[in-house]
């Protein structure tokens, strides 16, 4: 998948152009490695006329999932989350589709162990280059540390990799 | 007071809210207007929460639904403030209202963490608010809150949050059960379809398994969209998983 076109200012109205990272030196690309050189980010896309959902590798594992190819298996991906927050999940989706706008959401998972994850995510209508209406976004994990540092072991970026790994 | 109608207790802002929430047709759409109405009368923060029990011991357990800045929920169970907290002691034991300042509620703790509440509050602005205990048909009993940075000394603004308060538990809980499967009369293949697509299914994978064209799977796709009052069919999928239609 290639970032670069990614638009970091849309839905942010009146900021200037170092909003754009490539305005400092930094690519899309790079910028989302620094993103989620710590915590799992994942990218989803929805399309509105098939139903189909499709992740990046991260979503799997940000819901404790096996990895797969493909559309994915949406009344799994809702039964992750806590009983309490399906519906409001599935609301977002419904409100997002229906009226061609976005989300955002903090949510609960349940791992099977029983551990409650906390997970953010945001969504975007969007019509793709391909002329379809589709809503697509990220997900991630977060602590709830208020503060924390992690230092990586070792450089973990490599310029022109695959960060998707899909 | 402006009033346009013989109705003089309440204004034009009171009513557009009122049959806002009335109508709303979901419970994201309710929770919107419950944020709209918090900021129109200087309390940006609004949760819903059932009452706790003494089983409780962390704000997230009580399933609660609000605007409130994720950093403070998880800051707040991180620090345990929970089972000393003076508001849930106050709803586990009263259906009064309860007005908080926040320098006056935590005063004097049973567990000590006065500075630590007060700063947390005052951190994200929620230095005033109110809780109103709220109940519906069913008799279950919940706690809606409004809250700012400033103080509500105007009993006017104070009557009208109780009314929101009301109508929002009250339109949440018809929401949550008004959704009934038969009435949308959906086929049994036409849920079927759904099913196979809300799986990550193709059209061209649904055809090959029932042996139906693409076109006629499209078909029945389409109609229960229209069925379920989706004009898409990522929404009908949506909507299906979550009226338990499909699983």
């Amino acid at each position: 998948m290639n970032f670069t076109k990614l638009r970091f200012e849309v839905g942010r109205p009146g900021r200037s152009k170092t909003s754009d990272p490539a305005a400092i030196g930094v690519s899309a690309d790079d910028a989302f490695v620094a993103m989620s050189a710590f915590d799992e980010i994942g990218i989803w896309r929805a399309e509105l006329d098939s139903g189909l959902v499709y992740w990046t590798d991260s979503v799997f594992r940000i819901y404790g999932l096996e990895v797969k190819e493909g559309p994915v298996s949406i009344p799994d991906a809702i039964a992750a989350y806590h009983p309490e927050d399906r519906d409001l999940v599935l609301q977002c989706v419904e409100e997002a589709s229906a009226k061609k706008t976005g989300f955002r959401f903090v949510l609960r998972l349940c791992r099977a162990s029983g551990e409650i994850v906390w997970v953010k995510s945001h969504g975007m209508y969007r019509v793709n280059a391909e002329g379809r209406e589709e809503l697509f976004g990220y997900i991630e994990q977060f602590s709830p540390l208020a503060r924390s540092v992690t230092i990586l072991d070792e450089s973990v970026f490599t310029p022109g990799a695959d960060v998707t790994a899909q | 007071m402006q009033s346009d109608t013989n109705i003089t207790y309440l204004n034009a802002d009171h009513v557009e809210y009122d049959r806002l929430i009335m109508s709303a047709s979901s419970e994201f759409e309710l929770l919107n207007l419950c944020a709209r109405v918090a900021q129109f009368y200087g309390l940006p923060w609004y949760s819903i929460t059932r009452i706790p029990s003494d089983d409780d011991k962390r704000l997230e357990s009580l399933g609660i639904v609000s605007n409130w800045p994720e950093k403070l929920i998880t800051e707040y169970d991180r620090l345990k403030l929970f089972e000393s907290s003076p508001i849930i002691e106050h709803l586990k034991t009263s259906e009064e209202p309860i007005f908080f300042d926040n320098q006056e509620l935590h005063k004097d703790r049973p567990d000590k963490k006065d500075d630590d509440a007060i700063l947390l509050f005052d951190k994200f602005g929620m230095n005033h608010g109110v809780y109103f205990c709220v109940q519906n048909t069913k008799g279950e009993v919940a706690a809606v809150s409004f809250g700012g940075p400033d103080n509500i000394t105007d009993r006017e603004v104070f009557t009208k949050l109780y009314f929101y308060a009301n109508l929002v538990y009250s339109r949440l809980s018809v929401l949550r059960t008004k959704d009934d499967a038969s009435f949308f009369d959906l086929k049994p293949r036409e849920l079927e379809f759904m099913q196979l697509v809300s799986k990550g299914c193709s059209l061209a994978e649904i055809s090959a398994k029932s042996g139906l064209s693409e076109k006629a799977v499209e078909t029945y796709l389409t109609n229960a969209a229209m069925k379920l009052g989706c004009e898409t069919r990522i929404h009908a999928v949506s909507k299906a998983l979550r009226l338990n239609l499909i699983r």
